[in-house]
C-alpha cells in the first residue's frame, strides 16, 4: 500500500508516508509551524518511500479531536493534495492515533486524554482488535477530567490530559503515558484495513472531528 | 493564463476561474449569511468550519462550468488577507495543497486589492487614476487608485463600517440579522426629514470617518420616541430608517466629493456591499451629474465578497512573474499602501 499520512491535530506535526513495508516519518515540534513546515516535510518522506504524490492510493489524516485553527490546517491541505492529485483519503480518530502508536503490546486497553484547554479534555476508551489494531471502543467525547469514565480492569492512561489536570480526575490511573501524541505512522496502521475494505471518502468529506460544537451563543434578539 | 481566485476572508466562500484572454469563465458563491444571522453576527469559528466544507466542492463547480478539467489551471490566487485569521488559513492551506499537487505557482491576495479592481472585470472599466468608495459590512474606505498595485488611502472608519451600521440600526429596530436591506426598504416609506441626524465629521477636514455615534443617536431616539401604539412605531421606525438612511448617504457624499477635490480626479468607482443601496447610488449620481464625474459601479456581484476578483487580482500579479513563497498564510490586518505594482514582489 502506498499511503501519505498527516496529523496536526496536536503541538507536533507528524507527517509519514508509506510504500509497502517502507515507512518514512518527520516530526515538527515547534509551535505554529505547522503551515510553514508541513509541505517540505511531505515531500521529505514522500521521497524516502520513492513515492510522488500521484503514485499513493489515498492519503490518511488524523482528523482530531484537537486544536481547530490546527486541524483545518492540517485537513485544508490533504483536501487539497487528494483533490488535485486524484486521490481518494481516510480519516481517522486522532485519538486513536495516540493508543496505536504508544500502546505497548501487553496491555489491550488504553484510556486517551488530550488536553482541550478550558478545563477540559478529549478523551476516548480504545481496545486491542484481534488483528493487534487498536479500536475506539465508543465515540470521543470532551469533558472536565472529573467526568472522564475510566474503564473497568487493567488498561494504561495515554495523553497529555493526565498531566495537564493531574489532581482534577475522579482517580489516579496505575499506568501513565503523558508524553505522547497522534503520531502519523500510527495513522497509517489504522488507514491500512480501511484502505483495504473500501473505505474511503472524497476530498470534499474530510473534516474534522470537532467533538467540542458548543462555540457560540444564539443571540436572543433575534 | 488561467488562474483559480479562491475568497474566504469572512462569511462567503467565493471561487472563479479567470483567463487573461478569455476573461472570467466561472464564477460561484456560497453565502453563509443564514448560517450566522441565528446568532446576531458573524461567528468566526462557525465561519471557518464553513469555509472547509464547501471550498472543494465549489472548485468543483467551476471546474463543471468552465468545462475544463483541474490540469489546465495554470496558477492559483487565494485571499490572503486581512480578515478573519481562521478563515483565510482555511482558504490558504487548500489553494497551498491544491497548487502544490498541480505544480503550479501560488499567489496571496489582498482582499481591498481585489475590491478596488473588480470594476475592471466589467465591459466598460474605468481608466487610472481613480477614486474609489470602499463601502461594505466590513470596510468603509476612500482610496486613490493611481494604477495596478498603487493604492493611496485617502481615509477610513475610525469605528464602524457603513454597512455594520446599517445592520447594528436595523438590529435596534428589530429587523432582523443582516438587516441593512431591509433598513433600506423601510426607509422607502418614510420622511427623511421628520428627525434631525447628525453629518459624523462632515465638519471638520479629512476624509475619515466615523459611524457609530450615528447608531448611537438612533438607538437614543427610538427609545425616546417608542411608543406602545404598533402602529404608530411603525411610522416613527420608517422615518428613522429614513432620516439614518440619508445621514449615511450624504456623508459619504461629502467626502467622495472631498477626496474627488483633493486627489483633482473626477472619476468615483463604488465597491462594496452597502454600493448596492438605492439611495446612495441615486444620490452620487445626481452628485455626478452635477459635477461631470465619471462614476462607475459594478454589477452587485462584484461588489461583495466574490472569488472572480480575486482571480483578477491574481492572475495580474501571476502574469508578471509574482509568485508566493510566504507558504499558507492569513494576516487579520494588511495595510493596503504595503502593496506594489504586479511583479515587484
Amino acid at each position: 500500500m502506498k499511503l501519505l499520512a498527516i496529523d496536526t491535530s496536536s503541538a507536533v506535526l507528524s507527517v509519514a508516508a508509506c510504500n509497502g513495508e517502507k515507512v518514512a516519518e518527520r516530526l515538527e515540534t515547534t509551535p505554529r509551524q505547522h503551515a510553514e513546515m508541513i509541505f517540505e516535510l511531505c515531500d521529505q518522506v514522500l521521497a524516502e518511500c520513492g513515492l510522488s504524490l500521484t503514485e499513493l492510493d489515498a492519503i490518511t489524516c488524523g482528523v482530531g479531536p484537537g486544536s481547530f485553527t490546527s486541524l483545518r490546517i492540517g485537513l485544508g491541505v490533504a483536501q487539497g493534495l487528494a483533490f488535485g492529485a486524484g486521490l481518494p483519503v481516510i480519516s481517522i480518530s486522532s485519538l486513536l492515533a495516540v493508543a496505536q502508536g504508544a500502546m505497548p503490546v501487553t496491555v489491550n486497553t488504553a484510556l486517551v486524554c488530550m488536553d482541550a484547554r478550558m478545563g477540559e479534555v478529549y478523551s476516548a476508551i480504545c481496545q486491542r482488535d484481534s488483528n493487534g489494531r487498536m479500536q475506539l471502543h465508543e465515540e470521543e467525547r470532551v469533558c472536565a477530567p472529573v467526568a472522564v469514565d475510566f474503564p473497568a480492569g487493567e488498561f494504561i492512561a495515554l495523553g497529555n490530559g493526565f498531566t495537564e489536570y493531574a489532581d482534577s480526575f475522579s482517580r489516579h490511573p496505575e499506568y501513565l503515558l503523558s508524553d505522547c501524541w497522534p503520531q502519523a505512522s500510527a495513522v497509517l496502521e489504522l488507514a491500512k484495513p480501511q484502505l483495504a475494505a473500501g473505505n474511503t471518502i472524497t476530498p470534499d468529506l474530510l473534516l474534522p472531528k470537532y467533538v467540542r460544537n458548543k462555540v457560540a451563543h444564539k443571540s436572543k434578539a433575534k | 493564463m488561467l488562474t483559480l481566485g479562491i475568497e474566504s476572508s469572512c462569511d462567503e466562500t467565493g471561487v472563479a476561474l479567470y483567463d487573461s484572454q478569455r476573461g472570467l469563465l466561472a464564477d460561484v458563491l456560497y453565502s453563509q449569511v443564514a448560517l450566522h444571522s441565528e446568532y446576531g453576527g458573524v461567528v468566526p469559528e462557525l465561519a471557518s468550519r464553513d469555509h472547509l466544507r464547501k471550498t472543494l466542492p465549489l472548485i468543483n463547480e467551476c471546474m463543471h462550468q468552465a468545462d475544463l478539467p483541474l490540469a489546465a489551471i495554470d496558477g492559483i490566487a487565494v485571499t490572503e488577507g486581512p480578515g478573519l485569521i481562521g478563515a483565510l488559513l482555511v482558504g490558504s492551506s487548500i489553494a497551498h495543497g491544491l497548487a502544490h499537487a498541480l505544480k503550479v505557482p501560488i499567489i496571496g491576495v489582498h482582499h481591498m486589492e481585489g475590491h478596488l479592481l473588480a470594476p475592471m472585470l466589467e465591459n466598460n472599466p474605468p481608466e487610472f487614476p481613480f477614486v474609489a468608495l470602499l463601502v461594505s459590512g466590513g470596510h468603509t474606505m476612500l482610496v486613490e487608485v493611481r494604477a495596478v498595485g498603487e493604492y493611496y488611502l485617502l481615509g477610513e472608519t475610525l469605528d464602524d463600517a457603513a454597512g455594520e451600521a446599517f445592520d447594528k440600526t436595523a438590529k435596534l429596530l428589530g429587523l432582523g440579522y443582516p438587516g441593512g436591506p431591509a433598513l433600506a426598504k423601510l426607509a422607502t416609506s418614510g420622511n427623511s426629514d421628520r428627525y434631525k441626524f447628525p453629518r459624523p465629521m462632515t465638519n471638520r477636514p479629512g476624509l475619515d470617518f466615523s459611524f457609530s455615534g450615528l447608531k448611537t443617536h438612533t438607538r437614543t431616539l427610538w427609545q425616546k420616541l417608542a411608543t406602545d401604539n404598533q402602529q404608530e412605531n411603525a411610522a416613527i421606525k420608517a422615518d428613522i430608517a429614513a432620516g439614518f438612511e440619508h445621514a449615511v448617504a450624504q456623508t459619504l457624499l461629502i467626502k467622495c466629493r472631498r477626496a474627488l477635490q483633493q486627489t483633482n480626479c473626477p472619476r468615483l468607482v463604488i465597491a462594496g456591499g452597502v454600493g448596492a443601496n438605492q439611495y446612495l447610488r441615486e444620490t452620487l449620481l445626481a452628485e455626478a451629474d452635477k459635477q461631470n464625474w465619471e462614476i462607475y459601479y459594478p454589477r452587485l456581484a462584484f461588489c461583495t465578497d466574490n472569488g472572480a476578483m480575486i482571480a483578477y487580482a491574481g492572475n495580474l500579479r501571476l502574469l508578471a512573474g509574482q509568485t508566493d513563497n510566504t507558504g499558507i498564510r492569513g494576516l487579520p490586518r494588511w495595510p493596503l499602501e504595503q502593496l506594489n505594482p504586479p511583479g515587484q514582489q
